[in-house]
């Protein structure tokens, strides 16, 4: 592997980009060679940053274990991703760690993966080089486990670890929309999951909650999504979607149940059509502020059979300036210190205190309200799903 | 909240076994009914009532757990039938839909006649 001379000229000629990052190093080095051409191309050691599975840490990726703080407390994202609007708190936080330093976000597309890190005036601005490093070390990631390891403060549960994988990225725009989902906690219990996906018939999007926690509760949800995915891919429809999945279920005869809503928003119309099959219901906090409840006619828990099956549609209107929230009973009925539970009117009232805000501060404001109602930790996986359609 | 509840209990009177529980029917309750209602599906009984006319509140875990025992009801043919006052003991069941399969009454008395009258 050319290092040293060969890193210094492709530095120089400012041509470093992702392929070649990826290309000159195994999947494992490739965090190790991101920080060695990012500190020849600033002339100042530099350090890579991810943040932790809950959203809550910095944890070095590679850089200088002398100079650069293992960790850093940091709630500033939806699970591993960082929230846009929370860079200046991050570079606060950091700062009153570290002292004066500059901060350059890894970003791919609307993804904020990481950061890198230098604590001397560096000689060059790595804002560039900090995009294709965000790409190659994503790409990197498919083939070891280097970044995933990083990323886990904490040992994972298998059906955590499915969870964790089954997601897909926890902030993004597509679609007409941004969307922003998070299932809380990060390392433990399993068995919810969200999934979205920005298609040509509008953006698809799930929540759902298997009944059980722990390992057979991951094999029905980890069945599920493959159905419905699989229904997607084939151009099926809500209806025939969540029928694939309830079928799904039902093979496998193991007594759990999945609730689910299951969703397609449509960005030229903003018109939103769903199914609910027991689970809690959506809710939208309109522009003016009003939080509404989604109800309608809803049908039972997906893995179950009783004399007819039929999944009623529903539909509204949600519009630029409106947010959708899909949630699981997880948030709702989280115990309070006090002993109650935090309710669907509970729930209700911290969706309306925060304010207007982005999808991802939306999922991130909710997660640390569930949070702050107990010193507990979380019993059952809590997940949010906000879909916010913009202009 | 728990705490002031009894434990659950099952009575067999003729060939009704009847599972009452009190309280929040949340994860750690269900751990302790369990016993009480798999005692009842063994029993032999005829039919089975689940008296919930004490509980404050059935979260996801009690939904699993009665929709579990309704299954395994129904595929031997035996009878079901569950107590629950309207409010919020009934909640859970209108969230998941299942309040319009199960069969739900609103007192014991509403279930031991249902189950006498079929």
């Amino acid at each position: 592997m050319g290092r040293g001379v060969c890193c210094w000229e492709m530095t120089v000629r400012g041509e470093i980009d992702a392929g070649e990052l990826l290309g000159a190093s195994w999947p494992h080095l490739v965090p190790e060679r991101v920080v060695e051409v990012a500190s020849a191309q600033a002339g100042c050691p530099v350090a890579a940053y991810v943040l932790d599975l809950e959203g809550s840490f910095a944890l070095r990726l590679a850089g200088d274990v002398e100079r650069f703080p293992r960790q850093i407390r940091a709630g500033v994202g939806v699970g591993p991703e960082i929230i846009p609007e929370a860079l200046p708190r991050l570079r606060a936080l950091v700062i009153d760690l570290v002292g004066p330093s500059t901060l350059w976000p890894m970003v791919v597309r609307d993804r904020v993966m990481g950061f890198l890190l230098a604590r001397d005036q560096p000689a060059s601005d790595l804002e560039a080089f900090a995009g294709q490093a965000a790409l190659a070390l994503e790409l990197a990631s498919g083939y070891t486990d280097a970044l995933h390891a990083v990323r886990r403060r904490k040992d994972t549960r298998p059906a955590a670890e499915i969870q964790q994988n089954l997601l897909p990225p926890r902030i993004a725009r597509v679609s007409g929309a941004d969307v922003a989902g998070g299932v809380l906690p990060g390392y433990d219990v399993g068995g919810d999951f969200f999934d979205y996906a920005g298609n040509a018939d509008g953006l698809w999007m799930v929540v759902a909650d298997a009944t059980g926690k722990g390992n057979s509760a991951a094999a029905v949800s980890s069945l599920a999504i493959g159905a419905l995915r699989a229904a997607r891919r084939a151009g099926a429809g809500l209806q025939e979607a969540a029928r694939l999945a309830d079928e799904a279920i039902l093979t496998l005869d193991i007594q759990r149940y999945l609730t689910a809503v299951v969703g397609s928003w449509d960005a030229d119309g903003h018109l939103l059509r769903w199914i609910n099959c027991g689970h809690p219901t959506p809710l939208i906090v309109r522009a003016d502020g009003r939080v509404e409840e989604l109800d309608g006619e809803r049908t039972y828990p997906l893995g179950i059979r009783f004399t007819e099956r039929r999944f009623p549609v529903l539909s509204t209107q949600v519009s630029p300036g409106d947010r959708l929230l899909l949630y699981s009973d997880g948030v709702s009925e989280r115990r309070r210190t006090d002993g109650g539970r935090i309710g669907d009117d509970g729930l209700r009232t911290m969706l309306g205190a925060l304010g207007p805000r982005s999808a991802a501060m939306t999922v991130r404001g909710l997660q640390d309200a569930v949070l702050r109602v107990s010193r507990e930790p979380l019993r059952d996986d809590a997940t949010l799903l906000v879909v916010a359609p913009q202009d | 909240m728990s705490d002031e509840t009894s434990e659950p209990t099952l009575t067999i009177c003729d060939d009704v076994a009847i599972v009452t529980v009190s309280g929040e029917l949340d994860f750690a309750r269900c751990i302790k009914l369990a016993p009480e209602l798999n005692a009842a599906l063994r029993s032999g009984a005829r039919a089975i009532i689940i008296d919930l006319e004490a509980v404050s509140l059935v979260d996801s875990s009690g939904i699993a757990l009665l929709l579990n025992a309704y299954r395994s009801l129904d595929q031997t043919g035996r009878q079901l039938a569950i107590a629950c006052p309207m409010g919020s003991p009934r909640r859970a069941f209108e969230v998941t839909a299942l309040d319009r399969h199960l069969p739900m009454h609103e007192t014991r008395e509403d279930a031991l006649t249902a189950i006498s009258v079929s």
